[in-house]
């Protein structure tokens, strides 16, 4: 017996041989997976399993008014949009989200969308479609022309879609009026390859306008002469304490063209104001479109715009402020998304001649016109700034140099109408995982996009749920594929 | 003698058992210090922790 105890004692030495090792294994498996040698992981959370033996690497919704989450439920969102974070131990250059996901949403909350955080300065998210109900149901009643891009086309206009695009790109479509491809057709997640033909009653001159402006704004400008002369004014409000760097960007189908930096030293004292100037001055081609973004954060006022050309709109949104007068704005748009920043920018205004009343303060509010608009171009009259004015269309300043250039969207507040023949889009239909569950699957690319902290973020939107109390979507399962360079490829530079 | 040897063999395997137990927390704290959130998103460090301390406890009462 004593043998075999002492042979026992003898073998300590190889079990704690054995465990040692095992230590190792366990640090070196951990070590990979900080390091992701492969540069591929897929990082999942199941909320239908109840037990997690970790935290898992996707954080909790926000903000929590916009969920409901119960134990041993689903959560349910019932908000507009919903934030969470995906921390990675590195970064990536792509992610591919698999949402699987029940919805309970009446026909006016058609869209699902996931997206990325891209800018945290702009606060811009990378929205890619999940679901587009008005899409599908129109699948069974028009033509497929091409899956990828999606066209669709209302009757037989074309047999396939190489006629189709080699008529897109010269601006006649079958069944369209001449010149008037933007009217027939709507487009959704995508950009189609148009050229741009807009006529003035006036000469092109050059603009000032010194409407405070405040945050990001997206201009769309359609000079009638060669060389783009913008001069930007600026009033870092010093509010907060971040850096507010200011940047205008010049592009034109999605390249960049120009661009112009101002960098935040942050050496100023919070709350003292700083006026700066920022200009960006390129040779462009009379008659084509360009798009210019003026990149601030919302510390950020635009005092003053000087600009060669008066031909220019502004995209989806503006947020004047600090004017003290009545304020005049055109737009093509049959909605308004408004809101007031503060109780004393709540007002009555005017919207195509019809009276509305801004009456909730920091609240979006929704406004669409009544009856059919048979003007191309809406008014807005307000009487108090400090308001987000926002909408899928265009706002200008003036009515004479008016003109929009976006295509029209398939989005919550599409309306069909005859003059709508073909559809364009980077989409796929979900599918059915099993009942009533669904499934889809978007990328993104995540190069240069915001990441704090070791975290990614995403939002899921629903636009319009909160419209309707039954209005949900249930959440059983996130996947995400992160991808991007290997080990191999990092300690070799490739 | 048999039961004796028996349990003797059991106090080793506990005793080995706990030095293990240990020693994996403190490398998965160790781990987590230097690599935040990095063990936490697939270990609960709690567990662990727990079984450390049980295993300790039932040393200490065998003692």
């Amino acid at each position: 017996m004593k043998e075999k105890v002492l042979k026992k004692i003898k073998n300590i030495p190889a079990i704690r041989l054995f465990w040692l090792s095992l230590i190792v294994i366990f640090i070196i498996v951990f070590l990979t997976l900080k390091v992701v040698p492969g540069g591929k992981i897929v990082y999942r959370y199941n909320y239908a399993r109840k037990f997690h033996f970790g935290q898992g690497f996707i954080y909790n919704f926000t903000p929590q008014d916009r969920v409901i989450i119960q134990s041993g439920r689903l959560p349910k969102i019932i908000g507009d949009p919903l934030y969470f974070s995906v921390f990675t131990p590195r970064s990536f250059s792509q992610a591919k989200l698999k949402l699987y996901y029940r919805r309970n949403l009446d026909e006016n909350t058609p869209i699902i969308e996931a997206g990325v955080l891209a800018d945290g300065v702009v606060w811009r998210y990378d929205l890619k479609p999940i679901e587009n109900r008005l899409i599908d149901n129109l699948r069974s009643s028009w033509q497929v022309l091409s899956q990828e891009p999606l066209v669709m086309q209302q009757n037989n206009y074309y047999q396939n879609s190489e006629s189709f695009f080699s008529d897109l790109k010269t601006g006649k479509l079958e069944g369209c009026q001449t010149g008037k491809v933007l009217d027939c057709l709507a487009v959704y997640n995508y950009s189609p390859d148009l050229k741009a033909d807009f006529s003035f009653s006036k000469s092109d001159k050059p603009l000032e306008l010194n409407i405070p402006l405040r945050g990001a704004h997206t201009l769309f400008i359609y000079p009638e002469n060669n060389a783009l002369s913008f001069i930007v004014t600026v009033t870092d409000l010093n509010l907060d304490k971040n850096e507010d760097p200011v940047k205008l960007i010049l592009s034109q189908q999605g390249k960049i063209i120009a661009q112009s930096d101002l960098i935040d030293e942050n050496s100023v004292p919070s709350g003292q104001e700083e006026v700066k100037t920022l200009s960006l001055e390129h040779g462009i081609k009379a008659g084509e479109l360009y798009k210019l973004e003026i990149k601030i954060s919302d510390d950020v006022v635009i005092k003053e715009i000087k600009s060669s050309t008066n031909r220019l709109v502004f995209a989806n949104k503006l947020w004047p402020v600090s004017w003290g007068k009545d304020l005049n704005i055109y737009t093509d748009s049959n909605y308004l998304q408004l809101k007031a920043l503060g109780p004393a920018s709540l007002q009555d205004f005017i919207f195509n001649k019809q009276s509305f009343s801004l009456s909730q303060p920091y609240e979006k509010q929704e406004f669409l016109l009544q009856q059919e608009n048979n003007e191309a171009v809406n008014e807005i009259n307000l009487v108090r700034d400090d308001v987000i004015i926002e909408s899928g269309g265009i706002f200008s300043f003036t009515k004479d140099t008016f003109f929009n250039p976006l295509v029209k969207k398939v989005d919550s507040y599409y309306q069909l109408k005859p003059s709508n023949k073909y559809i364009m889009a980077d989409y796929k239909a979900p599918q059915i995982y099993h009942g009533d569950m669904l499934v889809n699957e978007v990328e993104f690319n995540l190069q240069g996009v915001y990441r704090e902290d070791s975290k990614y973020n995403f939002a899921i939107s629903v636009p319009g749920i909160e419209k309707n109390e039954a209005n949900y979507v249930e959440i059983e399962k996130i996947e995400i594929e992160f991808s991007g360079r290997t080990l191999w490829q990092k300690l070799f530079n490739l | 003698m048999n039961f004796f040897s028996k349990r003797k063999e059991g106090g080793l395997f506990v005793n080995e058992l706990f030095y293990f137990l240990l020693s994996l927390t403190v490398v998965s704290i160790v781990l987590e210090i230097i690599f935040p959130r990095i063990i936490l998103a697939y270990l609960n460090i709690n567990y662990l922790i727990i079984a450390t301390t049980v295993t300790g406890l039932y040393l200490l009462i065998k003692e």
